[in-house]
């Protein structure tokens, strides 16, 4: 078994991400595989041959199993359910990985968290080391505990019992409960990080300021950067973190807190403008045009937010549908089309359910199966389909 | 020598002392210290009772009549936890462990005694294994809204890093010990998760023993024989009725109604025990003595809307008193406005 492999997780549209990530590990880091994980469909656009990691697809890892996944999960959050799966899968044949999250990179060699994994069977790192004391400070731990305690952002794992413990449990956690709901407890991923280091042996938190910065931080975290490496807090950077930051928004450090502008971090803000280029230089700018595999139907027909709303709420019920995707006759899409009620065809189960999200609808309508049926009808097909931007081929057929 | 400190209510005040009176026989050297986060008004002879009770006035919280009105008792409670601890560091305790009155202590508690010699922050985790059965992943989303560690133990020693933790988690609960987990809050205790990487010599027990409770029950389940009460293949030492109503005894707590206890039969022989010790020690006679700070001056009663609008306007009344009636005061402005402008 090789000693330790590096990976990380995109969509095709993000695939300059992955590139700029790879790059710099492997610069740090020569000789050591790196592993980009697909979550999405390869097709021709994208030639593995020319790039300088190894590509891994849904195929490579179980894809009737992840194929649910993918309809239950917009891009962003199946990128991050996906996690689990991957290290799973790379575990068995590295004794140690280091997976780096979307958005990072790597301006260091990772020497802390590698020392740290001589021991440890899996390294998490925390989003703060001290108290926040700058501008909003309440407000921003508050925001930190909406999130997790740790960042998700790099993990070390060593090839143990205890990291496949870890993994099977994480897995099964993320296969249903891997949404942004702060009121359920839930932050996609991360927030379970918060159980890991008590539920399972030998989890170590790292405490060094220059692995994993972040805006979540860098107001207080002292980034100078004069040479090639920067320092943090008078320490080597080894990992940038760039969450929610989008190269298009000029001087905006991240989409999660707009007070934060790169001008207002000096050096910091150096870092993020050398990142874009980064990117440009990995061809976001194409790459970013890419179609995205599980943003339709078998047939075609774009999928609403509602459907994987729905499909999710479902469970495990779904394996009745094979194929989350196909349109035949036992398929889900079939399954949404057909009547909520049999004596009333017309609405189906999916209008049915739109008509449950809107408190406006159910007043205007209160009795859909009796009095306001034809009304309701006629308001999905007059105003409905617009109001929820859904293909008009989602409206209900004519009443027999 | 460690002090054992707790904070209540009036109506948990049969709760303490059957703490007191459980500690007492395992630790007859350990004195309780208890913070009424109430005013007593001729209900009981704190001479007579089995800890010692400290009044609230004592803390010295800056504006306490802004602070009570802030927080309903629930809340009150818990935001005074680290102000009740530096008070008690004050005093010159070197060493001192938060119990929340509804515990049960069934066998010494050297575990964190020990532990709490060596650290200058001592937490339980809810969980020390992954929740099993078919709840395990509602059970750990509870944990996640409520918060890694239980505020229910909490220990902390006079050195520079309890005090720091202390003062920064004071900070916090001066305005944010409401349950709103949409915002990342509940009570005092979700700050705790950021504890452990902020601050150095925090130590995290892991014993369930030490803090049993319906969340971590399932997967240490209780037993007996003639010397000790055991759970899973530790001696169970703390027990913590968390939502425990000795008026249901057949109900562990009303945050997991789904655990049901008729299949252990020491388990539910503890609760009828514990239910038995509550109502000897006044249980029904403290759920008829009302609260402070629940009423407007004119007797009104505070409604949580109403000292949810007061945090959110609170700017705009910096020097009245909040519990006032007259003219200019929060009550008029309340009675003068229409709900929807409130907002």
């Amino acid at each position: 078994m090789s000693a330790l492999a590096a990976a990380t997780i995109v969509a095709k549209r993000h695939l300059a991400l992955a590139r700029v990530i790879s790059h710099s590990f492997r610069q740090h880091h020569p000789g050591v595989p790196f592993f980009v994980l697909l979550a999405d469909e390869p097709n021709e656009l994208l030639d593995s041959n020319t790039e300088d990691f190894e590509l891994l697809t849904l195929d490579t890892l179980g894809k009737e199993d992840l194929l649910p996944w993918c309809l239950r999960y917009e891009q962003l959050p199946l990128s991050y359910a996906l996690t689990p799966v991957l290290l799973q899968h790379l575990l068995g044949r590295f004794q140690r990985v280091i997976f780096i999250k979307q958005e990072s990179l790597v301006l260091g060699r990772l020497d802390s968290l590698l020392q740290a994994l001589e021991k440890a069977s899996l390294v998490l790192t925390p989003h703060l080391l001290e108290p926040l004391r700058g501008e909003n400070h309440l407000q921003r731990e508050l925001a930190i505990l909406q999130a997790g305690t740790y960042n998700g952002g790099i993990l070390g794992l060593r090839d143990c019992r205890s990291t496949h413990d870890f993994l099977a449990w994480w897995r099964q956690r993320v296969e249903l409960s891997c949404r942004h709901d702060v009121a359920a407890g839930l932050h996609y991923e991360q927030r379970w990080l918060d159980l890991a280091p008590w539920l399972f042996e030998n989890v170590e938190v790292l405490r060094d300021p220059g692995c994993n910065v972040g805006h979540w931080h860098l107001p207080e975290r002292k980034v100078c950067w004069s040479g090639t490496q920067p320092l943090v807090d008078g320490v080597p950077c080894s990992l940038f973190r760039f969450s929610g930051f989008d190269g298009a928004a000029p001087n905006q450090a991240t989409r999660y807190f707009d007070r934060l502008t790169l001008d207002q971090l000096s050096d910091a803000g150096r870092v993020f403008q050398h990142y874009k280029e980064e990117l440009l230089a990995a061809g976001h700018e194409r790459c970013r045009q890419w179609p995205y595999a599980w943003d339709r139907f078998a047939n075609g027909m774009a999928i609403p937010p509602i459907v994987r709303e729905l499909y999710l709420g479902m469970g495990k019920d779904i394996v009745q549908f094979g194929n989350p995707f196909a349109c035949g006759i036992n398929s889900f899409f079939a399954w949404l089309r057909q009547p909520q009620r049999t004596d009333r065809p017309a609405l189906t189960r999916l209008w049915f359910a739109l008509y449950q999200r809107r408190e406006d609808v159910m007043a205007a309508y209160p009795d859909p199966f009796g009095a306001d049926h034809a009304g309701l009808i006629g308001w999905i097909r007059n105003t409905g389909w617009r109001e929820f931007a859904l293909d008009r081929a989602w409206l209900p057929e004519s009443e027999a | 020598m460690t002090l054992i400190a707790s904070i209540a209510a009036k109506n948990y005040l049969p709760r303490v002392r059957v703490l007191a009176n459980s500690l007492r026989q395992q630790h007859p050297e350990l004195r309780l210290q208890v913070l009424l986060a109430d005013e007593l008004a001729g209900e009981l002879d704190p001479a007579t009772e089995p800890y010692d009770l400290l009044p609230f006035a004592r803390l010295g919280i800056t504006e306490q009549r802004l602070f009570c009105f802030r927080y309903d008792i629930k809340q009150r409670a818990a935001a005074l936890k680290p102000f009740l601890l530096e008070y008690l560091l004050d005093q010159g305790h070197q060493h001192v462990l938060f119990l929340d009155p509804d515990m049960l202590v069934t066998a010494p508690l050297s575990p964190l005694l020990e532990a709490l010699q060596q650290q200058a922050v001592l937490l339980t985790p809810h969980l020390l294994q992954p929740a099993s059965g078919p709840m395990a992943t509602e059970r750990e989303l509870e944990i996640l809204r409520a918060g890694q560690f239980n505020g229910g133990v909490i220990g902390v020693s006079d050195e520079p890093q309890g005090r720091a933790f202390l003062a920064w988690w004071q900070e916090r609960l001066v305005q944010h010990a409401q349950n709103s987990v949409a915002e990342g809050m509940y009570y005092d205790q979700r700050w705790l998760d950021l504890a452990p990487a902020l601050f150095e010599r925090l130590g995290v027990l892991r014993n369930s023993g030490c803090n049993l409770a319906h969340w971590n029950l399932a997967e240490n389940p209780l037993s007996q024989d003639e010397e000790a009460l055991y759970c899973g293949d530790q001696l169970c030492r703390l027990v913590h009725f968390s939502g425990f109503d000795p008026l249901r005894p057949e109900l562990l707590s009303g945050h997991a109604e789904w655990l049901d206890p008729r299949g252990n039969s020491t388990l539910l022989e503890l609760m009828h025990s514990y239910s038995r010790r509550l109502l000897d020690a006044g249980h029904e006679q403290a759920l008829g003595w009302c609260s402070s700070w629940e009423h407007f001056a004119n007797g009104q009663p505070i409604t949580a809307e109403m000292r949810s609008l007061y945090r959110r306007t609170a700017k705009a009344w910096p020097l009245e008193d909040p519990f006032a009636c007259g003219p200019g005061s929060f009550l008029d402005w309340l009675n003068h406005h229409h709900p929807q402008d409130r907002h």
